[in-house]
């Protein structure tokens, strides 16, 4: 799987290569998965996606392991690391694009903004096409929380879903993420 | 006669086995508290050992319950309530962040602790989830 470290390791570990722009970083942000299902509605939440932001330029990388989703129910936690999402294989999600925020805004600014984003996502070592909008807010404090909602589809990403259980799991997963950059 | 026998041990061998599928559908997901590590190391060592290679540290670690010690360098509770400890590793860019659940005693900065929790990956740090303190035996 491609990896997203390039930028978020120039960014994070080596901060005087990047120097001239204010770059956001976060390790801590928040991503949510729901899937409704008919014997029962499937939630799994992740609070540790690591995540760097450049707003002079729009770039932001996203990194999540798999494996730290957690799950209410013990069978489907081990079920989505062995059985759809193969962690061992697959360790990480990881998303790469740009944020576009709309003309002459500056995402740094305080208030509340809006964003196109665009980027590649990879899960489950398939990379696809990504196109959301992001809400952004920039507090007093200079924290930058960003959210944003989007469908994935697990046949997009090669995971396979067993014959027996197909029809009791959504088509689509519902992905929210929620993060709060603060500046590196 | 015979036939009714079979049926009610078909009948219990049934319901033996719903009730083990209920049971085991509705298990929720083990914390370390309640169980005992599969290894112990200094957090340094398991840090160190994903930096030099991810790969095989993963397949070393991941999903195993752990049991490290080491000094606290920060330790926060979030707003939900969970307890977040991070531990030396001696590189200040990355640590072995322990999550504890909600109600744990927060431990002082410095201070040397023993933690078991359940190895999810390396992402800048090594996380460690579920966790548990495990008392220092003097």
């Amino acid at each position: 799987m491609p990896s997203a470290r390039p930028l978020l390791l120039t960014l994070m570990l080596w901060p005087a290569v990047v120097a001239a722009q204010d770059k956001y970083g976060s390790r801590n942000g928040t991503i949510t998965f729901f899937s409704s299902a008919p014997l029962e509605d499937i939630t799994a939440v992740n609070r540790n996606a690591a995540s760097v932001l450049i707003p002079s330029t729009g770039a932001i990388e996203f990194s999540v392991l798999i494996r730290a989703f957690e799950f209410e129910k013990a069978l489907m936690q081990e079920h989505f690391n062995e059985n759809y999402m193969e962690s061992a294989k697959w360790p990480k999600a990881t998303f790469k694009g740009r944020i576009v925020p709309n003309a002459g805004d500056d995402l740094t600014k305080q208030g509340v903004h809006s964003a196109e984003v665009d980027g590649t996502l990879n899960i489950h070592g398939v990379e696809r096409p990504l196109h959301t909008t992001a809400q952004l807010i920039s507090g007093p404090d200079g924290r930058i929380k960003a959210g944003c909602t989007f469908e994935v589809k697990p046949e997009d990403h090669a995971i396979a879903i067993p014959g027996v259980v197909r029809d009791k799991i959504a088509k689509s997963i519902q992905v929210t993420v929620d993060i709060t950059y603060r500046k590196l | 006669m015979k036939r009714r026998s079979f049926l009610v041990i078909g009948l219990l061998a049934a319901l033996v086995a719903a009730f083990l599928g209920y049971r085991a559908w509705n298990e929720t997901v083990p914390e370390a508290a309640d169980h005992k590590p599969e290894m112990a190391l200094p957090a340094g060592e398991l840090f160190l050992a994903f930096q030099q290679d991810e790969a095989a540290a993963g397949r070393s670690y991941n999903g195993k319950l752990i049991q490290v010690q080491g000094a606290v360098r920060e330790a926060r509770t979030e707003e939900d309530g969970r307890l977040i400890v991070l531990l030396e590793t001696g590189d200040a860019m990355g640590a072995v962040l322990c999550e504890f659940p909600i109600g744990a005693k927060v431990p002082g900065a410095g201070t040397s602790v023993t933690i078991k929790g359940y190895c999810a990956g390396y992402n800048f740090d090594v996380l460690l989830q579920r966790c548990a303190f495990v008392p220092e035996h003097r």
